[in-house]
């Protein structure tokens, strides 16, 4: 017969965990906006149809960011976190993570060229300078899946110690 | 893995359950299991004196070197 220990959780596990839940509603939520404004946008005669499409990327990294993350949470909170599961939904949030930025740049620059009012020099420079931060914390990301890893093979070593 | 595990070996000598040797142990069955059907990957030398103490026999009589056939140089 197994017994089932209730340890009680610290206080920044149990906000991570609602925090992260309602990170997830508000994505699909936003996801669910966005894929209305396009359709709307679709049947539109403006010439703003293939903005949308740009901006389409944005709400989709941040649902998929956020579905892992609730993922990565819920072991986390189930007290076995170091799972390869994990290592792959911290890549996927790496990678997310890694080209969000650039897309975003990428989409404004788009709105702005359907305008007129972009050219390639700003779309180069921009894509260096607002989209640094979020590059830098994707592979941080990355490093850490990459130490999550290592992590797993540890605690596989240490669950096959006798 | 060139290590082999003869506890079922000395389970039988000794006329003893693996429920047993696992309660005179200190592990669980489960741990003993992966010890028996040689996944485990490392054995502390603490639950290795504990098994040969309940057994009566030496670690020499559990574990076996056996080189694998790549491995020879001949």
């Amino acid at each position: 017969m197994t017994e089932a220990k209730e340890v009680q959780k610290p206080l920044y596990a149990r906000i991570a965990w609602v925090a992260t839940r309602w990170f997830w509603y508000g994505s699909i939520a936003l996801l669910v906006g966005y894929v209305v404004a396009g359709v709307m946008a679709a049947f539109s005669p403006s010439e703003s149809k293939h903005i949308m499409v740009g901006f389409m990327a944005k709400p989709i990294l941040l649902a998929l960011i956020s579905y892992q993350l609730r993922g990565l949470v819920r072991s986390a909170y189930g007290g076995r976190p170091f799972t390869f599961d994990n290592v792959r939904r911290l890549r996927l949030i790496g990678l997310c993570t890694l080209i969000y930025g650039p897309l975003n740049v990428l989409a404004k620059w788009i709105q702005l060229y359907s305008s007129h009012k972009g050219d390639f020099l700003d779309l180069s420079i921009r894509l260096g300078v607002d989209s640094a931060d979020t590059i830098f914390l994707g592979l941080l990301i990355l490093v850490l899946a990459q130490v999550f890893d290592m992590g797993v093979r540890l605690q596989t070593d240490n669950d096959l110690t006798v | 893995m060139p290590i082999l595990i003869n506890l079922d070996l000395m389970l039988v000598r000794r006329k003893m359950s693996l429920t047993e040797l696992a309660g005179r142990v200190g592990v669980t069955i489960a741990n003993l299991s992966v010890l028996k059907t040689g996944k485990a990957r490392a054995v502390r030398f603490s639950t290795l004196e504990a098994i040969c103490r309940e057994l009566d026999c030496q670690p020499g009589d559990i574990l076996e070197y056996a080189p694998e056939e790549s491995q020879s140089g001949d």
